[in-house]
């Protein structure tokens, strides 16, 4: 949590560091290399000259999870992976999110009956902030999907929210 | 600022004051940017620190042991030599292209370069550094008296 963030109520000030921050954050987001199954081909053409992903700025893929801003799941999550994702995810700098890309880390997908070892659904693990289906999803896909993740940070506040505090504290009090 | 610049004024006539108060200025916003920007970062960026976050970075393995560990001190003569060879030969490489053209004057300036590191070298050689477990045989004569003298005063 930063300094700045539930502090002050919404102001000119603070909606242009939102403007700022989420600017800069919604156009830089630099991925986590995170290909676990087949769904990573379809990722690797999105980053290739064809689709483009680094059009929207997203074409950096880290090694580290320092570095990363986005962790796209793209393939099947076995239990064994699992704890290791969670791992991954926790070494994350915040802000940090999470696309689950594919059925399978939808929700167990193909394996989702008879898969004894894999997690049905990455949201059993880390929380997740863009599902994108598909079995694997088209680039164009996954594209949408980070469109909608740059909607979802274009929208991040960092005002206090007096109403949500009020709910909060009527809900603490029954 | 405006201070500033009616100083700047005042004494207009004199350049050297003029160019002096211009480093004067530079270097104070040389000095106060950086740390002004790291103190907006300080109120703007997310703080939350765990342990996970701290541990070196193994592609998500339980990491086992510490990174922090001795190595062998043998090392530090393998990477001096790669060094003194490295440097040797990426001296040599156009020195030797270069060399129909150089003449007597090429050779004699590469063999200064040459002979310090090549007594360097005969020495490490003679000296038994060339081995992975320094030789016995070149430590005894080094030192004062015969295995059998060092051994009588026991």
């Amino acid at each position: 949590m930063s300094w700045i963030e539930n502090r002050f109520e919404e102001g000119l000030i603070l909606t242009s560091v939102d403007w700022a921050l989420n600017w800069a954050r919604q156009y830089s987001i630099w991925p986590l290399t995170f290909g676990l199954a087949c769904c990573a081909i379809e990722m690797m053409a999105t980053g290739m000259s064809r689709w483009d992903l680094d059009r929207f700025g997203a074409g950096a893929y880290r090694a580290t999870p320092r570095q990363a801003d986005l962790m796209i799941v793209a393939g099947t999550v076995t239990y064994k992976m699992a704890s290791r994702l969670r791992r991954l995810y926790n070494q994350m700098g915040e802000p940090r999110f999470v696309m689950a890309m594919g059925a399978c880390t939808v929700g167990g997908g193909p394996y989702f009956k008879h898969g004894y070892h894999v997690v049905k659904g990455v949201d059993l693990v880390v929380p997740v902030d863009i599902y994108v289906p598909g079995c694997p999803p088209r680039p164009e896909s996954l594209l949408e999907g980070l469109m909608r993740l740059q909607d979802k940070i274009r929208h991040m506040s960092r005002a206090r929210d007096p109403i949500a505090e009020a709910n909060k504290r009527q809900l603490a009090g029954l | 600022m405006p201070t500033l610049i009616a100083a700047a004024e005042a004494v207009r006539g004199d350049t050297n004051v003029e160019l002096v108060l211009g480093i004067l200025l530079f270097l104070a916003t040389g000095i106060l940017v950086p740390f002004a920007i790291l103190l907006v970062g300080k109120f703007l960026r997310p703080t939350m620190p765990n342990p996970e976050k701290a541990m070196p970075y193994e592609c998500g393995e339980p990491v086992i042991g510490d990174s922090w560990i001795q190595f062998d001190l043998r090392f530090y003569i393998v990477a001096l030599f790669f060094i003194i060879f490295d440097v040797e030969i990426a001296l040599l490489w156009p020195w030797a292209v270069v060399y129909k053209g150089l003449g007597a004057y090429g050779l004699g300036v590469m063999l200064f370069f040459l002979v310090p590191i090549l007594v360097g070298f005969f020495y490490e050689w003679r000296f038994g550094y060339l081995d992975w477990v320094r030789s016995d045989a070149a430590h005894r004569e080094t030192t004062l008296g015969t295995p059998a003298a060092s051994g009588g005063q026991r």
